[in-house]
């Protein structure tokens, strides 16, 4: 991506025509962190990670709870001091830059509360300030939030949503080259999620990168083209959607709704070299490659079985995310030695 | 982390801190206190000490006054100071401001700013008007003296928000950052006593000192004693704002201080207090995780 792809960001402007010429091929990296690792008391939160986001992504950050994805954007963001591992925001290392390197980030933290005794527009106003851009644009943001009802209504009386939306508004001051969003759907009802949603895509054309963490697998496939999953602190697997998704060895299912006795139904698969099935009352799922669905319906018609309903399941993100993070319900980095 | 300065974002945060206590009423209240304080002990006080009930010159409105102030004052600055890093730690809203291109040496200026202004303002507006109350009713003989003693006031207070400001970067939850302002203010009030229980236990006699400087006469303690007294803060304070006036007052009756309680020290004394707070909240604020 060119100069001219972001005029509307000074930041880049002013970096890429700045005389660090030396960084400037790593400069494709909005954000790279290498063997970054981070314990707590008891807890490896983050456990040697690397990470590559480059310019123009919209990546997604999958785990389960306690995965560490919150640690992580927070390492990223220097509010947690690592214990290992480097980490560059468009190719400066975070230790050298100082603040500066967090000029043009917008950051939407998980729960985050503000200040219960300043309004809405006093809020976005601060924010103003400390990010040193113009104020003007705030009450333009909080009616793309649609908070410009509440702009004078102090952020302590506000519901867990409405804060949300405000701490959107907040990430989008300065039309910022890269927003860290965690879970920024969370607390969203559907319409607000999706306008949210949409904001995202509108940023991302205009050449922003996103980096946020899910744990809403649909949302992830429908934003991003790059994910990374993190399970206990490690790295799972960084690829696109479809890589992801697709190298599982997951093959399509066949979900079958029978009338008759399931069991039944079963025996009668079995029998034509149908093994891995499932069944949840009168509905069977088989694993089966796309040739050998007549197959299977034909076996079922010679053991005259009734079927209802019948449909085929593509392998998704869901089965994927499941497949590597592993049926366990594991929560939680892993504990280090006492 | 670095120490980049950024005098916009320090300003940002010292107005919003300011700017809180403005709104929730703080500042108009504890105005009102010292102002009321300040009046009551300069028509009262004189009663105390066997004098007459009217208003007193500055001297005797100080006399008065700084030994309450010297319990008030630390309770006010550490209600002031102690939950302000860590309630924002607690509620995220730190980190969005530290998400933002802003220091953690902007953050912690930015608080002992506001929250010292918090203390500045109201400490000359109430000490100030009622100040200026007692000159046109007593005289106002005195006042340039009476002006320094707002100044140690306010040196003196700054030191508590500083310490209750660390306290508050130290702590992982509201409850231990109180605790730990507390502490510092127990310590300040039993600090004087301990002292003496030291003197008297490596032989001081306590009853000649009484029959002594309750006779009018003077009476000699040994130095590392009075040296002690820098460090009972509750103390020191009022001793250095009688020191203003050139009197010698400790616990209302005479001594002869060695020469080094003197008001000129006991500014610095507060003054480098409060820089200790503030570098070592600088310090510990550095390393915390968010
Ligand atoms: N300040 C802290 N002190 C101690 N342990 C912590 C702290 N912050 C995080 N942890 C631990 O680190 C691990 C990772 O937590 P983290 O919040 O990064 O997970 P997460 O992936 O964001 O989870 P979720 O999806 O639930 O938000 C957890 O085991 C958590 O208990
Ligand atoms: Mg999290």
């Amino acid at each position: 991506m060119g100069i001219g792809d972001c005029p509307a960001n000074p930041y880049i402007l002013e970096y890429l025509t700045s005389s660090k010429s030396d960084i400037m091929t790593e400069n494709d990296h909005v954000i790279k962190t290498s063997g970054l690792g981070k314990s707590f008391k008891q807890v490896r939160a983050v456990d040697d990670l690397s990470l590559t986001v480059n310019k123009g992504d919209i990546y997604g950050f999958l785990g389960p709870n306690g995965a560490g994805k919150t640690t992580t954007i927070k390492l990223i963001l220097d509010l947690v001091q690592s214990d290992g591992g480097e980490i560059w925001l468009n190719g400066i290392n975070i230790t050298e830059g100082g603040v500066s390197v967090r000029e043009g980030i917008g950051y939407l933290p998980e729960r985050a509360q503000f200040y219960r005794n300043l309004t809405a527009i006093q809020t976005l106003e601060f924010f103003a300030e400390l990010k040193g851009v113009d104020k003007e644009q705030c009450d333009e943001l909080l009616a793309k939030v649609g908070m410009d009802r509440w702009r004078d209504k102090k952020m302590g009386t506000f519901s867990k949503g409405m804060v949300q939306l405000v701490g959107v508004a907040q990430s989008l001051l300065g039309n910022p080259h890269l927003l860290i969003l965690d879970e920024p759907t969370s607390g969203l009802d559907p319409r607000w999620s999706r306008v949210l949603k949409d904001i995202m895509l509108e940023m991302n054309a205009q050449g922003t990168t996103i980096f946020f963490s899910s744990h809403l697998l649909s949302e992830v496939q429908e934003l991003c083209n790059r994910i990374a999953i993190l399970n206990q602190g490690k790295l799972v697997i960084e690829d696109t959607v479809a890589n992801v998704s697709g190298g599982m060895t997951h093959k399509p299912k066949l979900v079958i709704r029978v009338s008759g006795d399931a069991g039944k139904a079963v025996e009668a698969l079995r029998a034509g070299g149908f093994e891995e099935i499932t069944v949840h009352g009168n509905q069977i799922s088989v694993p089966v490659e796309s040739t050998e669905k007549s197959k299977v319906l034909q076996l079922l018609a010679e053991a005259q079985i009734g079927i209802e309903d019948f449909k085929t399941v593509e392998p998704s993100l869901e089965d994927a995310f499941m497949g590597y993070i592993g049926n366990e319900a594991v929560t939680g980095g892993v504990m280090n030695e006492p | 982390m670095n120490l980049e300065i950024n005098l916009r974002k320090i300003k940002a945060i010292s107005m919003k801190e300011f700017m809180d206590n403005v709104r929730n009423k703080w500042v108009l209240a504890l105005s009102l206190i010292f102002l009321v304080l300040t009046i009551v002990f300069s028509y009262f006080g004189g009663a105390t000490s066997g004098g007459s009930v009217e208003f007193q010159g500055y001297e005797d409105t100080v006399a008065a006054l700084s030994t309450i102030a010297a319990m008030l004052l630390p309770i006010i600055a550490i209600m002031l100071g102690y939950g302000t890093v860590i309630s924002e730690r607690e509620n995220g809203s730190l980190g969005v401001v530290l998400g933002c291109p802003v220091s953690r040496f902007d953050v912690i200026i930015g608080k002992f700013f506001g929250l010292g202004a918090v203390l500045l303002v109201t400490i000359f507006l109430g000490f100030g008007i009622s100040g200026v109350i007692v000159g046109a009713l007593a005289g106002f003989s005195g006042g340039l003296e009476y002006f320094l003693f707002m100044v140690l006031t306010f040196l003196f207070s700054f030191f508590f928000l500083g310490f209750s400001i660390l306290m508050s970067t130290l702590a992982n939850k509201r409850s231990t950052a109180i605790a730990g302002g507390l502490v510092i203010f127990f310590s300040g009030m039993i600090a004087g006593t301990i002292l003496f229980g030291i003197w008297v236990a490596t032989g001081g006699d306590m009853g000649a000192m009484l029959d002594q400087v309750m006779s009018g006469g003077t009476f000699e303690l040994p130095d590392w004693l009075w040296a002690g007294y820098y460090f009972s803060f509750m103390d020191i304070y009022p001793m250095g704002s009688m020191e203003i006036f050139g009197a010698s007052d400790f616990m209302g009756y005479q001594f002869d201080y060695p020469g080094f309680i003197n008001a000129p020290y006991i500014f610095a004394w507060f003054t480098f207090l409060s820089a200790l707070t503030f570098v070592s909240s600088l310090l510990m604020f550095n390393k915390k995780d968010l």
